[in-house]
């Protein structure tokens, strides 16, 4: 092992929460979350000598939470065999040690709910942009796409999700409304 | 008048330079519409909603064998694992295997307050380089170190819940809030509560986190760090609660062995019983 490799398993340990919490978001609870992350970690490793050297190595490991999610994504959708009705429960996993907790908590655990309901490609920038404070063009060079659709996708992630706590889950329920 | 769109409008509260554009200020100096104005009031509470919700993961250590995995070594008995060429009997590798409500190696908690610290000096550095120097609110007045007892932040960290805010500032302009977030223990037990000031608008300006002495029952400021700044230029301009800031908060947890959050009814019984 370099000392340029050590240095940068070091960054990427350095790196770990904002990773983890970016995975757990867009896994949905936090034991997938950490499954990806795994596998995310496993992944950047076997590739490190691919990481450009002079680049940000935060936007490199979030582009392989990203495309590592989505792979295990289409993993499950292609393993489907039960109803669909069953399988949105089982993308949507609700934390019960969350549900067991305070009020304030309960109402974090709602906001957790609502951002897992949101698009996956608007969830992603919530994630990055929101929880993990990456400015909008830092969001877009890790997409690849323009600053102006990250910033659409993310102005509609939030209106969508203010609509959603706000809405009681019992009136969304009656109106049928998936997010 | 044209109305200011959603990306405008979010742009502004995150603090992205494109909501620094004059047309938004300007804008914001006038009346904005009903529909903008909700508009500002949804990005302002996503935002602070979703950092919330998801501000846990980071406080949490990762865990010992990614580490292990990453740096390619093996954990020791505890759990830890040293960083390549890292030596010495306080150990990285002991802070990075810390975990809520585990005890310590009296080495590891030394190592803990002397970074913590570290991290107040850091905080404070990054106040007063974000905070305009005539102000008088109580943002301005907060520094790491003791509480004045008898202060408006003492009074509210020891007499008010959690999710409450309270007129605090003594500023020209309206005055600033405080607000207790959650309360919890560190690894010695001892009452710690994250706090946040507010400003006018009540936009969150600074994040810290306080102690109660067993001993003394006074509070000291362990570290803050500013989750918004405003300027003087005549426009105003928001910094988002990027991740720097919210890494440096999040370490701070760890480093003070942060408990989970107390339940609103033992937080109660501990203010009635003047935290005993």
């Amino acid at each position: 092992m370099t000392a340029e490799d050590d240095d940068l398993r070091l960054q990427m340990v350095a790196l770990l929460p904002r990773l983890q919490r970016f995975a757990r978001g867009l896994a949905g609870s936090r034991d997938a979350g950490d499954d990806l992350l795994q596998q995310v970690c496993e992944k950047a490793l076997s590739r490190l000598d691919q990481f450009e050297r002079g680049t940000r190595l935060d936007h490199w490991l979030f582009q392989i939470v990203k495309t590592t999610h989505i792979d295990r994504v289409r993993q499950q959708q292609r393993q489907r065999t039960a109803d669909f009705t069953d399988d949105v429960v089982a993308l949507v996993p609700f934390d019960a040690r969350i549900e067991e907790q305070t009020m304030a908590r309960q109402e974090l655990a709602r906001v957790r709910e609502a951002v897992q309901e949101l698009p996956e490609e608007q969830r992603e920038v919530l994630m990055l942009v929101v929880a993990d404070g990456l400015s909008y063009q830092d969001a877009a060079e890790v997409y690849g796409v323009p600053q102006g659709t990250i910033m659409s996708r993310l102005a509609r992630a939030r209106r969508k999700l203010a609509r959603a706590i706000e809405t009681p889950r019992s009136q969304a329920a009656r109106e049928g409304r998936t997010c | 008048m044209t109305r200011l769109t959603d990306e405008q409008l979010m742009a502004y509260v995150d603090g992205d330079p494109l909501g620094a554009a004059p047309e938004i200020a300007e804008r914001m100096r006038a009346m904005l519409s009903a529909e903008e104005q909700s508009a500002l009031d949804d990005f302002r509470r996503t935002g602070e909603l979703v950092r919330r919700a998801y501000l846990e993961d980071a406080v949490e250590p990762p865990p010992p064998a990614l580490v292990a995995l990453i740096l390619g070594h093996q954990p020791d008995a505890k759990g830890a694992v040293a960083p390549p060429g890292f030596t010495g009997a306080d150990t990285l590798a002991d802070v990075i295997a810390i975990k809520p409500r585990s005890p310590l190696p009296r080495s590891a908690a030394r190592l803990g307050l002397a970074m913590a610290a570290s991290l107040a000096a850091l905080f404070a550095a990054v106040l007063l380089w974000s905070m305009p120097s005539d102000r008088t609110d109580i943002a301005h007045d907060l520094v790491p170190g003791p509480v004045e007892a008898g202060s408006a932040l003492a009074n509210v960290l020891e007499t008010q819940m959690s999710g409450r805010q309270v007129a605090a500032g003594r500023s020209s302009d309206g005055g600033d809030h405080l607000m207790v977030v959650g309360t919890f223990r560190d690894r010695n037990a001892s009452i710690c509560r994250e706090f946040e000031t507010l400003d006018v608008d009540l936009v969150p300006r600074l994040a810290a986190v306080a102690c109660r002495s067993q001993e003394t029952g006074s509070w000291r400021v362990e570290g803050m760090v500013a989750i918004a700044s405003r300027d003087d230029g005549g426009g105003t301009s928001f910094a988002p609660a990027g991740a720097p800031e919210q890494e440096a908060l999040a370490t701070l947890m760890s480093l003070l062995g942060a408990a989970e959050t107390l339940k609103p009814e033992e937080e109660r019984r501990l203010i009635e019983s003047a935290w005993k």
